[in-house]
């Protein structure tokens, strides 16, 4: 035990002050704040606390929330599995354009897709509109599954395409030349190879149901997140909502916890080197126009539906006194979305510098934690900050900083992912060849590696800032009091069913989360060159 | 002699107490190129990096021109040494084109003069023309010569060279090893280099360090390793040899091929190391030799010729011109030509390095 402390802690191994500082910092301002959400759930003497924790509406909350979960997996399961076959294994014409169609869906956040899905349906909704057919409204757990569903499948379908397309064919070869039937073989050797990527994938989407505030308190369906929301901001009882996010915490860390035992010694390399074979193509024949219609009705749903009504009800009730409010809405989305780009890129740096130039299980441990701000549900986390700052540092409550700061944290993990493969493009011999040519170590790093890597840290910034311009519980618990952003107006107008006011505040938020699809398909793809 | 470098004692473990260099010690003079040679894993490289300040040795010290680098509780910077180096992959800056990756280096000299002492480097390297490129657009000769020029560019007394050529093809490679050694020759600088290829050592060394696992085994010219190998792990790594077990007496020794001379007295049972150039077969005479031999195989490499000799249920090795011809299935009588070497047998068994603390 001493000797593995002493191993870890082999002060060669270890990163330099300034660039461990950071890290340190990152996990601190992460777990202190959460800390805080003890301190407050505790400020209830005994008889309260055990009242509030065996609650029979806590009990209704998991079901409810575990229901949205499982449900949202299996709805997304059922769509992005065909879809990711199809294009990768098949010879459907027209591949490209039907990935980018399965990415798309990834542009119109869970709260847009409530917005789009409540303002097409309803007496006075789209539909109603245009053609005079009333659907009943979408409302509790079916529009909430079906929203999300639609906004979260592509997570799936990316993991699931990259994985088909990873599967060595030699192993399906084999399979068939031992005599099993295609059918069979898919079965029995091709699926049990996608588990991993499933189960990456299913956590992704579990995590975000888990969080999701905006399409759930839009469709009225209350799962923790809502609760949390309803006891803060309605009920005004901070103990019980400090309570309901100690709870969702531990079902999150349930989750990773079972994520990480699943995920044990499943890990399926290539063996062998054999010259890498490219994949055969299943050929569709005229089973294309099945397929063709599985992917239209998809796309319908998932963007034609939203993106229609948005510019429906744009067209419907323009008003160019709205364009203040918007340039308001987006300034204010930006104001604090800069500058937390910024933020989570030079945090990303040490983190990802730390694990890639001096690994070992500490550093690794070090960049971990910025996955904590992620995984952590954004009502909990914003919650906690509440207090936090209430408690310990009350200059920084309702400030925009706070904002900034939470946003940072909250994306970080977003951000570690390219400035750590381009930290894998700039050799260690780069600063090297600086330090042996006269230089520090800090002025090797940004003479040479800092430069190199320009790109993964433009990307970096780009992810967070982009995410930010349309996350919507953390601005709606930490902005200051009234402070715009886009994604708080998309929200509150269409909490009150002003759709029409909602509609370009959500164009907006469209665009700038096109942009981040583009890139990401972008890098995709040419990562796969 | 005039010493630059010394290392004393320099040993390193990455993964206790595996010591991936134990005990190294050796000395360059100014104006020497010295090499260290040994096979891919044996601690060569680790030894330069620690020359050049990027590893911190467990034990040992460097002293370059009476300046202590690397003692107990001293350990100065990279950027502090004034050593030059040039990496296995020439690590050039992407992002710089040649000559503002040459000029980086040259961070003491007035700005307005960098770009000219730059330009005199690349220009005495043969790449004036190439000054704007960026380092993409280069061969990978060319890049090893912006490598080169950008270490060089700041004078430093001494310059560290990782596996220089090892990226060349062969043609490239024996060019561009004697236009460097010609450059720094020229320049007056001493060196250090590290390689796996004994060819390349001994053809560009001034002296040569043998290492392996971890440990430096010879030190000499590349006329004494080669010759007079001291121990069986040098005598095989640099070419081909024959390693035969004998009895010897005083100055000479007997075996299978008969009486040998002996390079150092010896008694008892020794090594020999004997290279295959240095014997020699003939057709055998019946009245005078006892020391027959088959030939087993014959290859013919043009200049010259290797047979498989087999005496006495051993086999030898044996490289003669080419106007020596034998059949497989030959009686001959082998020869040599030269002394044997008597090589050092380790008397105490070496502490294998899983045991050692």
């Amino acid at each position: 035990m001493i000797t593995k402390l002493i191993r870890i802690f082999r002060v060669e191994n270890l990163p330099r002050w300034y660039f461990l500082l950071p890290a340190v910092l990152v996990g601190l301002s992460v777990l202190i704040p959460l800390s805080y959400l003890i301190v407050r759930a505790l400020e209830a003497d005994t008889d309260l606390s055990m009242e509030l924790v065996f609650r029979y509406r806590n009990l209704t909350l998991l079901y409810n929330t575990l229901l949205l979960a499982f449900s949202t997996l299996v709805i997304g399961t059922i769509i992005a599995l065909p879809m990711a076959w199809i294009t990768t294994r098949t010879d459907i014409p027209g591949r490209k354009l039907l990935t980018l169609l399965g990415v798309l869906p990834l542009a119109i956040p869970g709260y847009v897709m409530a917005y789009a899905l409540l303002g097409f349906s309803g007496a006075n909704g789209t539909l109603a509109m245009l053609f005079g057919i009333e659907l009943p409204r979408l409302s509790g757990f079916s529009g909430a599954l079906t929203a999300i569903s639609l906004y979260t499948f592509p997570y799936l379908y990316l993991n699931f395409r990259s994985a088909l397309a990873g599967i060595d064919p030699s192993l399906e070869e084999a399979s068939l030349s031992l005599g099993y039937r295609p059918r069979e073989v898919f079965f029995r050797v091709i699926l049990p190879q996608l588990r991993p990527a499933y189960y990456a994938g299913a956590l992704i989407i579990f995590l975000y149901v888990l969080g999701d505030f905006g399409a759930v308190s839009l469709m009225r369906f209350e799962t923790f997140s809502y609760a949390i929301y309803l006891q803060y901001a309605a009920s005004y009882d901070r103990i019980y909502a400090a309570w309901l996010a100690l709870m969702l915490l531990a079902l999150t860390s349930t989750a990773l916890v079972v994520e990480y035992k699943l995920l044990r010694g499943l890990f399926f390399h290539r063996i062998g080197s054999g010259s890498e074979k490219k994949l055969k193509m299943v050929r569709l024949g005229h089973w294309k126009w099945p397929a063709y219609i599985f992917v239209t009705i998809l796309v319908l749903f998932s963007i034609v539906l939203p993106s229609s009504t948005i510019i429906f009800w744009m067209v419907e009730a323009f008003d160019v006194s709205q364009l203040a409010g918007l340039r308001r809405a987006l300034t204010g989305s930006a104001m604090a979305s800069a500058p937390a780009a910024l933020l989570a890129t030079a945090l990303a740096i040490p983190l990802a510098y730390n694990s890639v130039r001096h690994p070992s299980r500490l550093t690794r441990g070090l960049e971990r934690i910025a996955y904590l701000g992620y995984a952590t549900p954004p009502l909990a986390f914003a919650l906690a900050l509440i207090f936090f700052t209430l408690n310990a540092v009350p200059v920084l409550y309702q400030t925009l900083a706070l904002l900034i700061v939470a946003y940072a944290l909250h994306f970080l993990a977003e951000a570690i992912g390219p400035v750590r493969s381009s930290l894998y493009q700039a050799s260690p011999r780069l600063e090297e060849a600086a330090r042996s040519l006269g230089y520090g170590r800090l002025k090797a790093f940004f003479f040479t590696t800092f430069p190199v890597m320009r790109n993964g840290l433009i990307v970096s910034a780009a992810f967070v800032f982009m995410s930010a311009m349309k996350e919507l519980p953390i601005t709606f618990l930490l902005a200051p009091v009234g402070y715009e952003t886009l994604a708080v107006n998309v929200w509150s107008y269409t909490a009150e069913a002003m759709f029409a006011q909602a509609a370009p505040y959500a164009l907006v938020i469209l665009l700038f989360s096109t942009l981040f699809v583009g890139l990401l398909f972008a890098k995709e793809w040419t990562g796969r060159r | 002699m005039n010493t630059l470098l010394q290392t004393s004692g320099l040993t390193k473990a990455f993964d206790p107490p595996e010591n991936v260099v134990e005990d190294v010690s050796f000395a360059v003079n100014r104006h020497e190129i010295f090499a260290l040679l040994g096979p891919s894993g044996c601690g060569k490289t680790t030894t330069l990096r620690m020359i050049a300040g990027f590893e911190k040795p467990d034990r040992g010290e460097v002293v370059l021109n009476d300046r202590k680098l690397v003692g107990k509780k001293l350990f100065v910077e990279p950027e502090d040494r004034g050593i030059g180096f040039v990496f296995q992959d020439y690590a050039l800056f992407p992002h710089l084109p040649v000559i503002r990756n040459v000029m980086f280096g040259l961070k003491n000299v007035p700005r307005k003069e960098r770009e000219e002492r730059a330009l005199e480097v690349l220009c005495m390297m043969g790449l004036r023309d190439f000054r704007d490129r960026s380092p993409f657009e280069l061969s990978g000769g060319q890049q090893q010569r912006v490598a080169l020029a950008r270490a060089v560019a700041p004078t430093p007394e001494l310059i560290l060279l990782d596996e220089p050529f090892s990226n060349l093809d062969a043609v490239l490679r024996h060019s561009t090893r004697d236009e460097v050694r010609t450059l720094l020759k020229k320049a007056g600088m001493s060196a250090l280099l590290v390689t796996h290829d004994q060819e390349e050592a001994l053809s560009f060394a001034d002296r040569i360090a043998v290492m392996n696992e971890g440990r430096i085994e010879q030190i000499g010219t590349p006329e004494e390793v080669y010759y007079r190998p001291r121990t069986r792990f040098v005598a095989q790594f640099l070419g081909t040899t024959n390693l035969i077990t004998a009895e010897a007496i005083g100055a000479t020794a007997l075996t299978e091929f008969g009486r040998v001379n002996l390079d150092r007295p010896a008694n008892g049972r020794v090594t020999l190391s004997i290279r295959p150039e240095h014997l020699t077969i003939e057709k055998p005479d019946r009245n005078r030799d006892n020391y027959l031999g088959e030939v087993i195989a014959k290859a013919f490499k043009g200049h010259d010729i290797t047979y498989r000799i087999r005496i006495k249920a051993r086999e030898c090795l044996v490289h003669t011109d080419n106007r020596i011809n034998f059949h497989a299935g030959d009686r001959v009588n082998v020869k040599p030509l030269e002394t044997a070497v008597v090589l050092e047998e380790p008397t105490v068994p070496i502490p294998s390095a899983k045991t050692a603390v």
